[in-house]
């Protein structure tokens, strides 16, 4: 078994320079007025961070479903306001020292994804296997020193963190899990409650 | 005396109504179709025992008067009880559970609180009623029992989005709001940690 992924943030300076963020993170946060999404916007801005928005995350936000529900202007607020960037995808062979290559390290996630819920692979969406590899090419830039993947899918987070764990990308590339980040940034904001808006 | 057709029952075998449930799942389905219902009870359910002026302050955009008709409402069926004993008066309610079965009687979809609760949080949270508005109550079943497999291991979200033939936006939208009611139900609903073990043995939530 191997070690869960990440425990959210002890505070801002731990938070990598470039962290990618999965579509389900913006769909978590509410709209740019909304009191998740304002303590990650605060939260990113005092950690001098930046939400990498890479190409198969706009794809979804700004498809039919994206659009009717208001998503695009998520990220078009999160650029104005400086926290959030589009990024480009990885190239297979992006490598940062002697770690695996970007595709090798989406691969792998893929393989594991499959493995553990026992598909195919063609079955593993696609989308939360490249991440990682994002999170390699951003390394590879040589524009951060250390990057994340923020992602609201514990299966996800598990087989990214898994496959990154003993190479050389430990310690380097964090894989959060959405819930537990998004819950303590809006403490760590002080917002009055961290709750939904309820159920009845 | 010779039994008349009510009697002997609809279906033709011989076997008298069950009017009580027929009842509950005329109550459920009223649940289901009736949002201002599903919050009353949702409320009361979670809450409860409940006095009707504690309702009032909890549930935002319903006058009083809607709420004490709705409590009265419920308090004619078996799932909400008043206790009159007390002044003012307490309202309780039980777990509805009802089955929705195909044409060979298989069961197709189990409506429990946690459902129950999707749809009165349709009333408070615009994504899901925005899927309601997009969508069939027959699609947010589909999109709960995906967020149940996600929940319990069974499959990564975007996988369990795919499976029921939603965009991915959408489907990790809806799986996310029916996970944060889980989340608010767990305590309340007792069908609900049956479906939410994990097959693979690792501990339920995201």
């Amino acid at each position: 078994m191997s070690l869960p992924p990440e425990a959210p943030p002890t505070d801002p300076a731990s938070i990598p320079s470039g962290v990618v963020v999965d579509t389900s993170v913006v769909s978590a946060i509410g709209n740019p007025d909304a009191e998740k999404n304002r303590a990650l916007a605060k939260l990113f801005e005092a950690a001098s961070a930046t939400a990498c928005i890479p190409p198969c995350v706009v794809d979804e936000i700004e498809g039919e479903s994206g659009r009717a529900y208001e998503a695009p202007v998520r990220v078009l607020h999160g650029e104005r306001q400086g926290w959030m960037e589009r990024v480009p995808a990885f190239t297979d062979g992006a490598q940062y020292r002697n770690g695996p290559v970007a595709s090798h390290v989406a691969d792998r996630v893929r393989e594991r994804m499959a493995d553990r819920f026992d598909v195919p692979e063609h079955e593993v969406e696609k989308t939360d296997t490249l991440l990682p590899g994002v999170a390699v090419q951003l390394l590879a830039s040589g524009e951060y020193g250390r990057t994340g993947v923020l992602i609201k899918d514990r299966h996800a987070a598990e087989a990214a963190h898994t496959v990154l764990e003993n190479t050389e990308y430990e310690g380097l590339i964090r894989i959060y899990r959405g819930k537990p980040f998004i819950e303590w940034s809006v403490d760590w904001a002080g917002a009055e409650s961290s709750s939904d808006r309820g159920i009845y | 005396m010779t039994e008349t057709d009510v009697e002997r029952g609809g279906d033709g075998a011989g076997r008298p109504v069950d009017a009580q449930s027929v009842d509950r799942d005329v109550l459920v389905h009223d649940l289901l179709r009736d949002t201002t219902k599903a919050r009353v009870y949702t409320a009361v359910l979670v809450d409860g025992p409940i006095q009707r002026e504690a309702v009032n302050e909890r549930i935002e955009g319903l006058g009083d008067t809607t709420i004490y008709q709705t409590l009265r409402e419920l308090a004619e069926t078996e799932y909400v009880t008043v206790d009159d004993a007390t002044e003012p008066y307490e309202y309780t309610a039980r777990p509805v559970q009802t089955h929705v079965v195909s044409d060979d009687g298989a069961t197709v979809f189990e409506v429990t609180p946690t459902f129950i609760a999707v749809m009165s949080a349709s009333a408070v949270r615009d994504d899901i009623e925005l899927f309601l508005e997009r969508h069939s109550i027959g699609a947010l079943a589909a999109a709960y029992e995906a967020t149940l497999a996600y929940l319990s291991g069974q499959a990564s979200r975007r996988m369990v989005v795919e499976e029921v033939g939603l965009e991915p936006y959408e489907g990790i939208t809806i799986t996310e709001e029916v996970e944060s009611v889980v989340d608010e139900m767990r305590g309340t609903d007792p069908y609900l940690a049956d479906r939410l073990e994990d097959k693979a043995g690792d501990p339920g939530g995201e």
